[in-house]
């Protein structure tokens, strides 16, 4: 394969141009789908923030390839037996600006930028967490109003990036700050520059308080939002890290690349494509047809042709991810039978029914599969493909759908991103919360339990119990469980997919 | 020539107005706003209200409206939501780029396209080969010639497929423009391309409308060469429509050449006005809409005074207009 | 030019007509083994779903077609109304309809496609009827020009001379010199329409309920290097229907 200097030289020679400069330091190229607008992690839970300006962060803890926490900020910690008390203590760090991070960083990010800004955080920690006390610049304490098992998988850079106070304190809104645009952090690279529609450069910080971790001086950031483009210029040597690409695609860059696959990345994991029915309208609401359609679709083939095998068919509300809460039988009863759908179909007196499905428009083809599928039993789904913005006002605000079709990613915990699918207190005008509008006092009861023991065997139990009331009611319908593939520079390694810092260990070979 | 001045800036003030103020309420009208694209999932109430307050959204339509053409008198199109930049610098930020890709092409398919277009108005078995060629062009999706193109055995090896420079490079000076010019060579050919087939087209069909008038027939029979005819008489008088299409054309390659710069990852006008509609930025979206219309102004405009610098009817100033 | 025009279009329009004369498959329905080449069954293979592209080419023909007809007559009845009222009546109506007129001719199509179907959803009736609501004004001026000519004629004169009612003139006397200038445009705005719905659905932005060529290739495009046939044939099915429609209009205009 050529490389793209030995392309730059063939072509400069071939235009007569001037021998092209090489540089001498490693430049590695990632392409990413969206500009980022902005480098501010603590105000957005957006993926094209979060892939970027992580890798100029670092949260408290990071996470291990298992999403088990391990140190990053904290150099270790401890908890109270009661479970409601954090004592953190932290690395000797600087930001970017030579300045030393201190745990007065730690709690001002908390108390005035996580706690208000980053929905995500907000939502599921800011009622949580009581206090926030600093007895010293080493140690930062929490103190949580009630047990939080999932208190550690939050505290990531993606969930919760720890920005200095002394450039956040007195810049007004910090969403409309100077700042975002030329961050200062923590992490192994600094922000260079940034041309929007085009690129973000970084650089190595070569004062990292974890020394000297990667070999990469310099990390580019190209916007390429044409997939197919990507994959070109990954073949081509132009690019050197695809963060998401087609499982169809993969027999094409094998051979040139490393395929690195994950559950997580920058923005969320665990992910389940989840068909909601909408319990507001009829025919959704009848559990006759919500069964049929269930055993009318051929969820293998979805994995098959729209994943390409690199998948795997949910086998239950929750993410196999999360083992310990995972219950592997749950859907057992739903398998793929056309005839039985049918036979459920005319026993309830359903024909020709006609339902529409809301989804994104890069779902497309999960809904033709569907259709094709629902059609051999009388089914008529209509797809209806809106870009982000209409969709999430149309399923979560207007409340106009049949069927929707969403990528509910459950997090590494099942409080972070299940919880907010079930419980009735979260119908609300919220982007994917609960979409369906199912509501059940017993789920709420269940939930409730789980989230307020720290422990782990009484949650599980808890967790059994709903995952078997919703394979029974089947408020969603959970279709399959999709992996991040990435495409990784082979001369390198030590990539890490999996988390917002991706890039921080990245040696070369 | 004073009077024309004012009354055709005149005419572009009421233009901008007339556009914005469409916008503004298309935009306001439809679903989806701008506060998801800033702040990710599980945006509570809470958060959108106080978004909603920052960005102004909260306010009465009609109070925003009054606001927002404060903003446009004083030639200020707001804040983009996503850069947190005033909008009209966002978009201006983003125009070389696409300069890069629109006057290379346009000069080329003149180039190349006025020839073999008034060629083609010939008789003969080359003139259909020409205008074959040029209707397959023409009907040829701009974004699959596009990729195509870079798929194509020579160009595949030789040419970067995407991008305007070498984020390894960090060339200055002429290495900049060198390594930009290399990087532009595909995404320009594919608008030359494009663009050349139109070109052809129109100018055939110019030439030929005069090639049935009666001072043809006189010049040929006075002794005058056919290609002198062609480019001192028929050229000049039949050049209405040609002017009027790279007028025209002036807009498109602005707004047109959206699907061209989403092929070749290239970072100018058309990618910025796919993310803006995306993130439902409404400041951004006006004006690069804005924007787009006045450079298509601006192309009418240069393609006025061009016709009526080179016919000789109006030139002399004895027609009527 | 004409004849070939019609020879070019006549198999497009057929299949719109009967697609069942020409492909017996349901264009949606998984029908064989997905990414098939060219076989005997399939003659031009089947997609990654399994379905049967010829199907779908077919199926893709009435929404085509259906595009560039409801895109081409907007036009016309827009634009003819325009034209023939702004020359016919002059002063203020006429100046305000050209002012109106060039108001539209300045908006950039593509934005305004763009917008309208991110905004409210992408849907092919959308996409005709906003491309015949944008792209009438070049034939309104043409057909102003050619009002204001025949305006003067003695057939129209006398027309009026003999007391005939405003409307009646237009539509009697004024409408038949409008349509050399409607049929001349047809063309290139029926091709356009079916090139700029093929660029919406490379941007992803093509009605899924129906079958469009341009989105076909986008799928395909994708698929290049699995199935070659994909991208290749709805290709060259757009080139052949926008050529058919080009040669259509050049033969009207130049040909004496």
């Amino acid at each position: 394969m050529l490389n793209i200097r030995d392309t730059l030289f063939v072509a400069t020679a071939a235009l007569g141009f001037s021998a092209a400069q090489v540089a001498a330091q490693t430049t590695f190229i990632v392409a990413v789908p969206s500009d980022p607008g902005q480098f501010n992690p603590g105000i957005t839970t957006g993926a094209h923030v979060h892939a970027v300006a992580d890798s100029i962060f670092n949260g408290l803890v990071g996470l291990d390839s298992d999403l088990q926490p391990v140190p990053d900020l904290a150099a270790s910690w401890s908890v109270s037996d009661d479970g409601l008390t954090y004592t953190f203590n932290l690395n000797q760090a600087a930001w970017h600006d030579g300045k030393p991070f201190t745990s007065a960083d730690v709690k001002f990010t908390f108390e005035n930028i996580l706690f208000k800004y980053h929905s995500r955080t907000k939502a599921g920690l800011s009622g949580v967490v009581s206090a926030i006390e600093t007895p010293d610049d080493r140690t930062v304490i929490f103190r949580l109003s009630s047990p939080h098992p999932a208190f550690l998988r939050r505290l990531n850079v993606t969930e919760a990036p720890i920005l200095a106070k002394h450039i956040y304190e007195n810049a007004g809104d910090p969403a409309e700050a100077e700042a975002n645009s030329t961050p200062i952090g923590t992490g192994a690279y600094k922000f260079v520059s940034y041309s929007p529609g085009d690129r973000v450069v970084l650089e190595e910080n070569t004062n990292y308080f974890k020394g000297d971790v990667t070999d990469l001086d310099r990390v580019v950031f190209r916007i390429i939002k044409d997939r197919e483009t990507a994959l070109l210029a990954l073949q081509r040597g132009e690019v050197d890290y695809l963060p998401r690409m087609s499982a169809k695609d993969i027999s094409r860059v094998e051979d040139q690349s490393t395929i690195l696959t994950a559950t997580a990345g920058p923005g969320g994991g665990n992910c389940i494509m989840t068909v909601s029915f909408n319990q507001d309208r009829e025919l959704t609401q009848n559990s006759a047809f919500r069964q049929a359609f269930a055993r009318a679709v051929d969820r293998n083939r979805l994995n098959d042709q729209v994943l390409f095998g690199r998948g795997k068919v949910a086998n239950a509300p929750f993410s196999s991810a999360i083992g310990w809460a995972h219950d592997a039988s749950a859907l057992d009863a739903l398998s793929y039978d056309s005839a039985a759908a049918s036979a459920i179909l005319a026993e309830a007196g359903i024909s020709d029914a006609t339902i529409d499905m809301v989804h994104f428009p890069n779902f497309t083809k999960y809904a033709e599969l569907m259709a094709q599928d629902l059609a051999k039993v009388g089914i008529n789904l209509v797809s209806r493909p809106l870009d982000r913005s209409a969709a999430i006002d149309a399923i979560f605000k207007q409340r106009d759908f049949d069927t929707n079709l969403i990528s509910y990613c459950n997090g590494v915990d099942p409080e972070i991103g299940i919880k907010r699918m079930y419980v009735s207190s979260n119908i609300a005008p919220i982007p994917f919360s609960n979409a369906s509008a199912y509501s059940n006092d017993k789920i709420d009861d269940l939930f409730a339990a789980a989230g307020n023991t720290a422990d782990e065997a009484a949650r599980a139990a808890a967790y059994g119990e709903i995952q078997s009331i919703l394979a029974d009611e089947l408020p969603y319908f959970w279709l399959v469980e999709t992996v991040r593939i990435t495409a990784a520079n082979p001369n390198f390694s030590g990539y890490r997919p999996w988390s917002g810092q991706y890039l921080e260990t990245v040696r070369a070979n | 020539m004073l009077r024309m001045t004012l009354s055709r800036t005149a005419q572009a003030i009421i233009m901008v107005w007339a556009v914005a103020t469409a916008l503004f309420f298309l935009l306001n009208a439809v679903p989806g706003g701008p506060v998801l694209a800033l702040t990710g999932e599980f945006a509570d109430p809470d958060t959108v209200a106080r978004i909603e307050e920052r960005l102004g959204l909260n306010r009465p339509l009609a109070e925003r409206y009054l606001s927002f053409l404060g903003l446009l008198a004083s030639g200020n199109l707001g804040e983009s939501y996503t850069y947190a930049k005033p909008a009209l610098a966002v978009t201006l930020s983003h125009l070389p780029a696409t300069l890069v890709l629109a006057i290379p092409s346009i000069l080329m398919a003149a180039a190349i396209g006025l020839p073999l277009g008034i060629r083609a108005a010939r008789p003969g078995p080359l003139s259909g080969v020409i205008i074959a060629t040029a209707l397959v062009l023409f009907a040829v999706p701009v974004f699959w010639l596009g990729h195509m193109l870079r798929l194509a055995p020579g160009a595949s090896t030789v040419f970067p497929v995407q991008g305007m420079t070498d984020p390894r490079g960090f060339y200055q000076g002429a290495a900049y423009w060198r390594d930009v010019s290399y990087h532009a060579v595909l995404p320009v050919l594919t608008l030359t391309m494009h663009q050349m087939a139109y070109t052809i087209l129109i100018t055939r069909r110019a030439i030929r409308a005069q090639w049935v008038r009666p001072y043809v027939r006189t010049g040929l029979a006075k002794g005058a060469s056919v290609s002198r005819v062609e480019w001192r008489h028929a050229l000049p008088n039949g050049a209405a429509p040609i002017f009027a299409l790279f007028g025209n054309r002036i807009g498109w390659f602005l707004s047109g050449a959206i699907l061209v710069e989403v092929v070749y990852a290239w970072p100018g006008l058309g990618q910025l006005t796919l993310a803006a509609i995306q993130n439902r930025d409404l400041p951004l979206v006006i004006s690069v809409v804005v924007v787009g219309v006045l450079f298509t102004m601006l192309g009418n405009l240069l393609a006025d005074i061009a016709q009526t610098a080179s016919d000789p009817r109006l030139r002399s100033g004895k027609a009527a207009s | 030019m004409r004849a070939g025009g019609m020879l070019l279009l006549s198999p497009v329009i057929l299949a719109a007509i009967v697609p069942g004369l020409i492909s017996g498959f349901d264009p949606f329905a998984e029908v064989a083994a997905p990414l098939l080449p060219p076989t005997e069954g399939h003659p031009l293979g089947t997609d990654d779903l399994g379905r049967d592209l010829l199907s779908m080419l077919v199926a893709g023909a009435r929404g085509a077609l259906m595009l560039a007809l409801i895109a081409v007559s907007l036009t016309i009845l827009i634009g003819g109304a325009v034209g023939l009222l702004a020359g016919w009546t002059g002063g203020y109506i006429d100046n305000a309809l050209m002012r109106f007129a060039e108001f539209i001719g300045v908006l950039p199509r593509l934005l305004v496609l763009l917008l309208v179907t991110t905004l409210l959803g992408p849907s092919l009736l959308l996409v005709a009827t906003t491309l015949g609501l944008t792209s009438w004004p070049g034939l309104a001026r043409l057909i102003r020009a050619e009002t204001l000519a025949q305006k003067h004629r003695e057939h129209v004169m006398a027309a009026r001379a003999l007391g005939c009612g405003n409307v009646r003139i237009m539509l009697r006397h004024l409408a038949p010199a409008a349509i050399a200038p409607a049929l001349a445009v047809a063309g290139p705005i029926g091709a356009s329409a079916i090139l700029t719905e093929a660029g919406l659905s490379f941007l992803g932005l093509s009605d899924p309920n129906f079958i469009s060529w341009g989105d076909l290739i986008r799928n395909g495009q994708s698929f290049f290097h699995q199935g070659w046939w994909l991208a290749a044939f709805p290709g060259l099915l757009i080139v052949q229907t926008c050529v058919a429609f080009a040669l259509l209009t050049e033969s009207t205009t130049n040909d004496p």
